[in-house]
């Protein structure tokens, strides 16, 4: 385990952990409780046009794919408010575009090879040193806009249209959230996955909401379980040599349903003693 | 033409004090090609509880937010304290109960919570609640008899007292305004005559002017101050004692619905106002 603790990539990839833990607890929240986890991956899936892209034009593919995120949830969200695109019709055509994009631009470059399961699944070796900063920032700026905004959040994700009407900017402040969404996403994707990192977004907060009734409560769990999952996938996924984001999303689901189970367990049991 | 629809009685023009707080002015709305409000004309009054009525889809829930200034009309002006609606909600002038809330009831909140909200909204930064705020929440709750109820799951409450904590919210940031969209969907009768008292204290009690959406006149009719009977038009608007001319009644609900008013008013109208 020292041995393991004083390889630099492990370092990166730990503190990468710690950081994804509070990024994804917090974002968890607003965006399962407004329902778009299928946006996140959409999002997510949107990653590999943009890293395709980055490899054939031979620039740090963490740039383009966050071109194309943010690009395209601010794209999305515009088109279904405009009434003109279905919601889950609007990211079903963009995620599918893009990852079709991504393949024809990989088969336009046939002699360079990449770690394309790295970026699908996930890979603790593909966090760099920059990848590292690139999140502190991304943390750092989220820390300011949730601290700046987090009742207005709140009330937004309650009831968008009163708080529209109480002189909340929704528009400006959604949007705002789903950059931010987008960007999580991005650096996030070297270490967790792009077809895996959804999990991330859905699974904290699911996980905080089978436990308690109270917000404030429901985030901490949150934090707590997305470091618990990440933290932990880490370290199993190095000791039986599995991809990181694979680890960390079945171990997530496992505690999520473990939990699940001893609650309706409980439950029953309490109904049969009243 | 223009405003031949509109039907102002005497008695509420006799009963206008100042400028009205709402003022709707030849308004017109189209989604598309399809026309949903034709030359909407009205005012509602300082102090006044006046209700909109009509059947599914006759534009009340349309009427309600190009008010609020959620919809532009493509013709007319909506005016509220004389000024434009955005106005008036950025200077928290409007409390507003949407017709349902499109949020999930799992949401993590009590119902506490949930008045605080629009309590706190207005915070730069996140702190907690001070005691004057906290004051506010259970004094809004206290008005619509919800402060037992205040840490309750406000998933677990029932359809009525979902509804009180949502005036309740409405009413923390003392608004002058209450402009509320079906509030008596899903309520029963003992429901609705509590809710109906509850409007009733707030007009007269905290001087709030108060605008609601209801599908059935014959439950407000005993009620509100004046009524504006809306099928893409209004073809009335009067008191509800003015005896509501039967082609009006048809062209909003049709030839085949019977009516059955409160008519509490009916001697006294002249009086009252």
């Amino acid at each position: 385990m020292s041995e393991l603790l004083a390889m630099s990539f492990f370092h990166n990839a730990l503190c990468m952990s710690l950081l994804l833990s509070g990024l994804f607890g917090l974002l968890s929240f607003f965006v399962v409780l407004r329902k778009m986890v299928f946006l996140g991956a959409g999002i997510a899936h949107t990653a590999f046009g943009g890293v395709a892209l980055g490899i054939l034009l031979g620039v740090n593919p963490l740039y383009t794919s966050l071109g194309f995120c943010v690009a395209s949830a601010i794209l999305i969200s515009r088109l279904v408010r405009s009434g003109n695109v279905n919601y889950d019709t609007g990211i079903g055509i963009f995620f599918s575009f893009s990852m079709a994009l991504g393949a024809l631009l990989i088969s336009l470059r046939r002699a360079y090879s990449f770690d394309l399961s790295g970026y699908l699944f996930g890979n603790i070796l593909g966090v760099s040193a920059f990848d590292l900063v690139i999140t502190c920032i991304t943390a750092a700026l989220f820390a300011l806009f949730f601290s700046l905004f987090f009742q207005k959040l709140m009330f937004i994700t309650f009831d968008p249209l009163v708080a529209e009407v109480s002189g909340i900017r929704v528009q400006w402040i959604e949007t705002m959230m789903l950059i931010f969404l987008a960007v999580i996403i991005v650096v996030s994707v070297k270490m967790v996955g792009i077809i895996l990192v959804s999990a991330l977004v859905a699974l904290p907060a699911s996980f905080g909401l089978l436990l308690s009734k109270r917000y404030q409560i429901v985030l901490v769990i949150s934090i707590f379980y997305a470091m618990t999952i990440l933290i932990g996938g880490l370290f199993l996924s190095y000791t039986l040599d599995t991809p990181t984001g694979a680890t960390v999303v079945v171990l997530g689901t496992f505690l999520y349903f473990i939990t699940f189970i001893i609650k309706l367990i409980l439950r029953s049991v309490s109904k049969d003693a009243g | 033409m223009p405003g031949t629809s509109l039907k102002l009685s005497e008695n509420c023009e006799k009963s206008m004090t100042g400028n009205p707080t709402i003022s709707v002015q030849d308004v017109s709305v189209r989604y598309g090609e399809n026309l949903v409000l034709d030359r909407i004309q009205f005012d509602v009054n300082p102090h006044e509880i006046v209700s909109i009525v009509g059947p599914n889809g006759s534009g009340k829930t349309t009427l309600i937010h190009t008010i609020l200034g959620l919809i532009e009309p493509f013709h007319g002006t909506v005016r509220v304290f004389e000024k434009s609606p955005q106005s008036a909600r950025s200077r928290g002038q409007i409390g507003f109960l949407p017709q349902a809330i499109g949020t999930d009831l799992q949401f993590p909140v009590s119902a506490f919570d949930v008045v605080a909200l629009a309590v706190s909204s207005h915070k730069r930064m996140f702190r907690p609640l001070s005691q004057n705020d906290r004051a506010r929440v259970l004094e809004a709750l206290q008005k619509v008899q919800m402060e037992k109820s205040a840490q309750l799951h406000f998933g677990s409450l029932s359809g009525g007292e979902k509804q009180r904590v949502l005036i309740a919210r409405a009413l923390a940031v003392h608004p002058k305004l209450l402009i509320l969209d079906e509030p008596s969907t899903g309520l029963d009768i003992v429901a609705q005559e509590s809710f109906y008292k509850l409007l009733q204290y707030l007009r007269d009690e905290e001087g709030l002017t108060i605008l609601f959406v209801s599908h059935d006149i014959g439950a407000v009719s005993g009620v509100v101050d004046r009524i504006a009977c809306l099928n893409r038009k209004i073809h009335f608007h009067g008191k509800p004692s003015d005896c509501i001319p039967s082609e009006a009644l048809e062209a909003v609900f049709g030839k085949d619905v019977q009516f059955v008013y409160h008519d509490r008013h009916c001697h006294t109208c002249g009086e009252d106002s």
